[in-house]
Order: structure tokens, then sequence, then C-alpha cells
């Protein structure tokens, strides 16, 4: 448990000693996104629960860029590796902290919507139910956990965003496509982001524990 | 500095047994068999793409050797047990800062996952670091030069004090004050017991440093030691080829005649004064004997050579 705290820790410290142009761009992102949440139905702009989807790509890939691409391009991870902690400390430490700060940052959104709308517009209740927010929940775990995976996986990782957006856009439009024949509660679509996400964490523990970790990066 | 290994004797701390290790079809390592003892401080040189850094990485488990076994401090590396690591200090070829902490939260880090306490830390940083101002204020590491970086894996390097330090290039853009102070690092490491691996382009750390050294190339290693080596000498006297001949008899090699006769000659402590009896006996006049530049770095650039000649 130690392994992870640590981890957790050191990602905490390397994110708020982040430039201040950083957190601009994170104030930026929940001011705009929390605006579009609260569009009202009927207003300039459709948002519905398969934007929140979309926002987590945003969010995760992020944090992603930093906790696991950053690290294995730039030899910190080799550090880590050398320092004491278990792989899957390290594995399970990063995941954490992306999927939570990412899932954190959404709730702020979410929160801040909800705010704006009811005082634009009290009548119109909350946009945001908790179908939606647990939709958003687990596909910020799925693209945390694919992330973590394709990191290691591909040979050229900053492409891993471009691979998770793909992914995603796969499942979500084959869900569409579907709930037009089938009621397809939104519950069915976070269950399958959520067995990606397990299914995608086996495989980073894998190569986690395996000596691709290490293997040479292309960019 | 250096005395000569004086370990033999005892049981080995690190030892690799008929280690390979392939990359695609390329043979890097190709049955490397060494024992390094406690206390211990082993050169690991070869020219650039030899394989130094293959090694280091299968001895600290990040690389799983194809063929053979390797055990430091009874265990396997590559089951990565963490408390195999907690007895390991490493600078690597990447020295993995994170650039937007000051050098004493990246090592504060690393003690924390060492399980070294605040406290040691803070003893440790006073003993060996508080001439710098490396360690003090809030300056974040990616504004360091690249030898006040190294200053930095050096010291993270030797928290906890550890028993086996694995160091890839450790005296790379060093200055001298920095070099200085690390090898009192080095010299304070293997007085309490730690065995170490330096691999380095620079001889001269090498030879300053160093019981005994691995020359890797073709993916084998040949051993150095500095018993082994055959010393180079001088002795200033006229040039008769009859003197020359008198030398190469007494077992000196590579006799030649420049201002004086140079030569290597192996054993020499007890052959100098025979061959000095030698030689006055046959009526030279000689004005200085001397024994030459000593250590590794003259056998392992001959060693080099062949090898670039060979390629």
């Amino acid at each position: 448990m130690n392994g992870m705290t640590v981890i957790l820790s050191k990602e905490w410290q390397t994110f708020i000693g982040s430039d201040r142009g950083m957190f601009l761009l994170y104030v930026v992102l929940v001011c705009s996104w929390s605006i579009m949440l609260a569009n009202p139905p009927g207003g300039a702009i459709q948002t519905g629960p398969l934007w929140l989807v979309f926002f987590s790509v945003v969010i995760s890939a992020n944090f992603s860029n930093t906790v696991f691409i950053s690290e294995r391009i730039n030899g910190n991870l080799e550090i880590l590796l050398t320092c004491g902690l278990s792989r899957n400390h390290i594995l399970f430490g990063k995941m954490i902290f992306v999927a939570g700060i990412s899932i954190l940052i959404g709730l702020l959104c979410i929160g801040l919507s909800t705010v704006l709308r009811i005082a634009m517009q009290p009548a119109a209740g909350t946009a945001i139910g908790i179908s939606e927010v647990l939709l958003y929940c687990s596909a910020v775990v799925m693209n945390t956990a694919l992330s973590a995976w394709l990191s290691v996986l591909m040979s050229n990782p900053r492409l891993l965003h471009l691979a998770n957006l793909l992914i995603l856009a796969l499942i979500v439009t084959l869900y569409t496509v579907l709930t037009a024949y089938l009621p397809l509660p939104p519950a069915i679509l976070s269950a399958v982001l959520t067995l990606i996400g397990i299914a995608a964490t086996g495989a980073a523990l894998r190569l986690y524990n395996s000596e691709n970790i290490l293997k040479p990066v292309n960019l | 500095m250096t005395s000569g290994c004086h370990f033999y004797a005892m049981p080995p701390l690190i030892s690799l047994n008929a280690v390979s290790k392939n990359f695609g079809t390329n043979r890097i390592i190709s049955a490397v068999s060494m024992k390094i003892e406690p206390g211990c401080i082993y050169g690991l040189v070869g020219l650039n793409g030899a394989g130094k850094t293959t090694l280091l990485r299968l001895m600290l488990g990040i690389l799983k050797p194809d063929t053979g076994s390797i055990s430091i401090n009874d265990h396997t590396p590559w089951n990565h047990d963490p408390r195999f690591y907690h007895r390991c200090g490493v600078v690597l070829e990447n020295d993995g800062f994170w650039g937007n902490l000051s050098a004493r939260a990246n090592c504060s880090i690393y003690a924390s996952a060492k399980n070294v306490s605040a406290d040691e830390l803070n003893r440790y940083l006073d003993t060996y670091w508080s001439n710098t101002e490396l360690f003090t204020g809030n300056k974040k590491i990616r504004h360091f030069s690249r030898g006040q970086r190294m200053q930095c894996a050096l010291c993270r390097a030797f928290i906890g004090a550890p028993a086996v330090c694995f160091l890839d290039e450790p005296a790379l853009a060093l200055d001298l004050t920095a070099y200085n102070h690390f090898t009192r690092l080095v010299t304070d490491a293997r007085n309490r017991g730690a065995t170490l691996i330096i691999s380095s382009h620079q001889l001269d750390t090498i030879d300053e440093l160093c019981d005994r050294v691995g020359l890797l190339r073709d993916g084998t290693i040949t051993e150095i030691t500095r018993n082994s080596l055959a010393e180079p000498w001088f002795i200033a006297a006229a040039e008769i080829p009859k003197y020359g001949k008198l030398i190469a008899d007494c077992g000196g090699e590579n006799v030649h005649f420049e201002k004086g006769w140079h030569f290597t000659l192996a054993e020499a402590t007890s052959r100098i004064p025979t061959l000095i009896r030698d030689l006055v006996a046959a009526g030279c006049d000689i004005t200085e004997v001397r024994r030459e530049d000593t250590g590794f770095a003259p056998a392992i650039r001959t060693l080099y050579t062949g090898e670039k000649q060979r390629s």
C-alpha cells in the first residue's frame, strides 16, 4: 500500500508544480464545459449524456500525457522501477491518480453546470443525473486504463489519445445505432466501458511486469 | 586511492552465470559470467554499443536474461523484489528527475520509495551535500545544468547507504569539485562494504576508482585486474641494441627506444632488479629507472585499439 501512496503523492506534487498556464487551461476548460452542460433544452448548443464520454477523453488524456507518456519518454519510469516500488503499485498508483483527478474535475464541471442551470432557468431542473455521472466515471476508467496499456504497447505513445478516441467513438457509435432499435439505457454503455477498462488494466499489468515496459520509443 | 580488491576470499555479492541477451537477431550479451565480491569497485568499459547499459539493466532486473542466471545480494533481479531495490543505488542513462520539482523533493520521493525516513535523508544530505546549494531552495530541477543534475543523480543514488550501486557514466559533466565529491562518495561507500559497478568511457575515472575492470566486447567480458597487468617501464640508457635484447630476454615486451628504453614487464617487482643487474654487468650506464603510466587505462586503450583494428 505504501508504494501506491508514494506514487499518488509524487503525482500530486508534480501536478501542483506544473506551470500556471496549465492551471489556466483547466479553469478555461471547466468554465466552458460547465456552460455547455448548463445549456437548457432547445438552447443554442445541444448537449447530451454522450458529450460527457468525449469530455472524459479530453480530461484524462491531459493527465495521461504526463503520468504515462512523458514519464516513459523522459526515463522517470526507469527510476521508479529501480527504487523499490512494486510494479503493480506503480501502475495502480498512476491509474488511481489519473482517474481520480479526472473524475474530480468532471464532478466540478457537473456541479458548476447545475448551479448555472438553476440560476439561468430554475424551472429546467438539473441536466445531469446519476446515470450520466456514472457514464462519465466509467468513460474515465476506460480511458485511463487504455492510456496505461497503450502507452507501453504503442511504439509511438503520443498517438495513444487518437487510439483512445477511435475506440471510444466506435463504442459510442455502436451504442447509438443499437439504441435506435433497442431500448438500451446509459447504464449498459457504462458497464461496457467499465468492462473494457478492466480488460485494459489486466493487459497493462502484464506489460508493466514485462521488459516491454522500457522498450524503445519512436517519436 | 585504489589498493586492489582484497575481498577475493569472500563469497560473491554479484554473480552472473552464462548470461545472454538478444534483441531480435542481435546478440548483445553472450554467455557472460562474472563474480564481484562485497566491497569491490568494478569498472565496466567498452566501446559504444558494446552492451554496457544492457548488462546493467539485466543486473537491475529491468531486462530479463534469455539464458543464464543472475544473483545479486541473494536476489534474482528479474523477480522485482522491492527489498532488492531498497539496497540498490542507481545512476542511469536518463536521470529521470521530475523537472518541475526541486532536487530535494525529487530525493524525498525516492527516499520514501526506498523506505528511508525523512530524518535519515536529512542526515545524509547534511553529511554529504551541505556544501552545495542544490538541495536548498525551491529551484526546479529543470533549471539545473547538466553537471548539477548529475550531482543530484549521484546524491539520489547513495540515499539509504545502498549495498550495491550501479552507476552508468556517473562522472559525466562533473566539474573538478563535483568530481572530487563523487570520489569521496564512492570511497566512503566502499569503506562501508558496498559494491559498486561503474560503467564509464572516462578511463581516468575507472583507473582512479576501480579494483577490477571488465571490458565488454562482442558480447563477452574480458576481465582485467591490476595484478594481471604488465607494467610499463622506462630505463634511461644508451641506444645500444644489446641492451634492448637484454630487456627482451628478461621478459620485457614492446621494447623500443625513445630517449631511453620503454617496455612493459609482467611480475616487474621480481624482474626489475635482475634486469638492472644484467644491464650493469653488460656495461650499461643507467641514469634513471622508473615505472611509467600505470593502472587500467593503458591496458584498456590497447584492447580498444585491437577492437578498432578488428572492426
